[in-house]
């Protein structure tokens, strides 16, 4: 009889747990007030999947290659709370004129290069992303890619301004960013 | 400006005293001459109201402490220690026949008594300024420390090292402007209640210069943007923050804690090196066009440390100024500026929060600051008819990044017109941003 209850018991704990521990789920977009932590802003309506793929663009002699990848339950640290978010995630591979890589993002060695989507804007079908800029995090900016149509998209860039030190930014640190700073670049899909 | 160093003959090579350091006796073990009749005043005062006065852990190292080339009883600094270590130091002003006890924390101050005291081989540098004539009096005190390449031969005549120098400043103006309302954090307190002042045995009947009236920020920054120097120069980096394409980028300068000016910084394309805040009032940049028109994140933690430079606790004259420019039909030139400047109202221990014990995330902060870009964004009040943020989107911009960085009510935003008049931007009731102008 003991026993019996003993294994109620359990499953009774681990029930309320497993209710607990359900996160709350939210749309794209929901306001960062709205956010509680630990909820998980959810692609509820497939948004982030037309942008998926393997796009290329030329800037000034440059050839931009953007892998875009929809990452899901990404997990996002902010200045007051974490949760987790589906997301668009960018990695990008910049060439000059003569092939040689600028800038080589999808290969892991620049893992504090981040560039991924806050949201998307279905009133112009397009997303905006947070790019966190090169290193010592100069460019940092949004980034907004607009579906012109199946296979293209439409690339503008809003870079930030940083005042650096030395203590932050060592002298020799290549703070060149390499992401065409214009608008209305053309990428087209691959 | 000829600066002549020379260097006292003799080397001293004791560590701290073996005296009792809480004596009452007092015995000169800094580098210098001091006022000792103020020192020893002063000993005399603390002693009797010790329990009252000590607000903070350690022992006053007496014999250590610097009147920093002052002698005419008016202040002193005294390293306060812990464990082998200084921990505060306790400055100690004289306003007419009152002497007032605070204790403070500054990095650079805490850092120059740490090798006064424990230092092993050090020798007083004097320093001689040809011209003695400023707007603001500081004296400083330098002296250099060995530092041994090897400790088994610590010994600079014979060892290999090399020599490092720990430098004081003290400006009186600044001093003398706030000491007679000031708090046990350093910081104006605006005036009334109990004078936290103790009668100075030496009489000191004395009135002190007469000075001007402490400067409210609207003073301050009318100062700052009346200034013939500071308008040429931000004049400059408006005409950059218009500059598109390939010659497009940041550029800046700073101001001195005398007020004049440096010379313009040319920066990158999206970055500009102001340098070290010491001996700095504050710094001014240009954003570029495509750059947000509002003090960010970043923007916000170096304006702190601006704030942390500023002698004598006089924290919000610190300041850091950008100067953003849009294009704009129905301008005089064609072009609409954003000219804002922030300072920190907030009291010294809050500083040392924000800056020393907040483990800031930045590349959280900024993506909460991105964020709240584009959702602001979608509020039409806040947006123009370029779907640009208006003033209001960028100055709730900025209140809502300072929620968010819990700095509510201890960052001032102040926003200069181009005919040079300042306006405090303040949040209203509602929470939304509101215009004060200054007189």
């Amino acid at each position: 009889m003991k026993t019996i209850f003993s294994k109620y018991l359990v499953l009774l704990t681990l029930i309320i747990i497993t209710i607990s521990c359900k996160s709350q789920t939210l749309p794209l977009n929901t306001l960062m007030d709205n956010i509680p932590q630990g909820a998980y802003v959810k692609d509820l309506n497939n948004e982030l999947n037309p942008y998926v793929g393997i796009y290329k663009g030329n800037y000034q002699g440059n050839e931009i290659t953007l892998f875009i990848n929809k990452v899901e339950h990404k997990f996002e640290k902010r200045t007051n709370k974490d949760y987790f978010m589906d997301v668009l995630d960018v990695k990008y591979i910049v060439k000059n004129s003569a092939g040689l890589v600028l800038q080589d993002t999808s290969n892991g060695n620049f893992s504090n290069i981040k560039l991924y989507s806050l949201g998307v804007n279905p009133e112009d079908s397009s997303a905006d992303f947070h790019y966190s800029g090169t290193n010592c995090r100069v460019g940092w900016g949004l980034i907004n890619l607009k579906k012109l149509s199946s296979t293209q998209l439409s690339w503008e860039y809003y870079p930030n301004n940083r005042i650096v030190s030395d203590a932050t930014c060592p002298p020799g640190t290549d703070t060149t960013v390499y992401l065409p700073h214009t608008k209305g670049l053309v990428f087209t899909k691959q | 400006m000829t600066v002549l160093l020379s260097l006292y003959s003799c080397i001293h090579e004791e560590i701290i005293s073996s005296a009792d350091p809480s004596s009452t006796e007092y015995t000169n073990k800094s580098l210098w001459k001091e006022d000792e009749t103020y020192i020893k005043n002063v000993m005399q005062v603390y002693f009797e109201n010790e329990a009252e006065i000590k607000k903070a852990n350690g022992i006053p190292f007496w014999n250590y402490a610097t009147t920093v080339e002052t002698f005419d009883e008016r202040f002193l600094m005294v390293p306060v220690v812990s464990n082998n270590k200084v921990v505060s130091v306790l400055q100690v002003p004289r306003r007419g026949s009152k002497i007032y006890f605070y204790y403070t924390y500054y990095p650079e101050h805490i850092s120059f008594f740490q090798a006064l005291v424990f230092g092993k081989h050090k020798k007083a540098i004097t320093r001689e300024n040809s011209t003695a004539a400023k707007s603001i009096s500081c004296t400083t005190q330098t002296f250099a420390i060995w530092y041994p390449a090897d400790e088994s031969n610590p010994d600079p005549e014979s060892g290999e090292g090399s020599w490092g120098t720990r430098t004081v400043v003290v400006c009186r103006e600044l001093l003398e402007d706030c000491v007679s309302i000031i708090d046990e954090f350093g910081q104006c307190t605006g005036g009334g209640g109990n004078d936290p002042g103790y009668q100075y045995p030496g009489g000191g009947s004395d009135s002190p210069p007469k000075l001007p009236p402490r400067k409210n920020p609207c003073e301050k920054t009318k100062a700052i943007s009346t200034d013939p120097a500071v308008t040429e120069k931000v004049g400059t980096l408006k005409e950059q923050s218009k500059i598109k394409g390939d010659n497009s980028g940041e550029k800046g300068f700073n101001v001195n804690l005398d007020g004049t000016t440096g010379g313009i910084i040319p920066g990158e394309k999206h970055s500009v090196d102001l340098g070290s805040e010491a001996g700095k009032q504050g710094g001014y940049h240009n954003h570029t066009p495509d750059g947000i028109k509002m003090h960010s994140p970043p923007d916000i933690l170096k304006m702190l440390n601006y704030a942390l430079a500023q002698p004598n606790g006089n924290l919000s004259n610190g300041f850091l100024g950008f100067v953003g420019s849009e294009k704009c039909s129905t301008c005089p030139d064609g072009y609409k500026y954003h000219n804002y400047i922030i300072r920190f109202s907030g009291n010294s221990q809050e500083l040392e929060k924000f800056i020393f014990h907040t483990n800031w995330d930045k590349d959280a902060l900024e993506i909460d600051y991105n964020n709240k870009v584009r959702e602001i964004k979608k509020n039409p009040l806040y947006i123009n008819q370029d779907k640009k943020l208006n003033n209001t989107g960028l100055q709730k911009l900025f209140f809502d990044t300072l929620k968010n960085m819990k700095m509510e009510e201890k960052v001032t935003l102040q926003k200069i017109e181009d005919n040079g008049l300042v306006q405090n931007i303040i949040l209203d009731n509602a929470g939304n941003p509101s215009t004060i102008q200054c007189p």
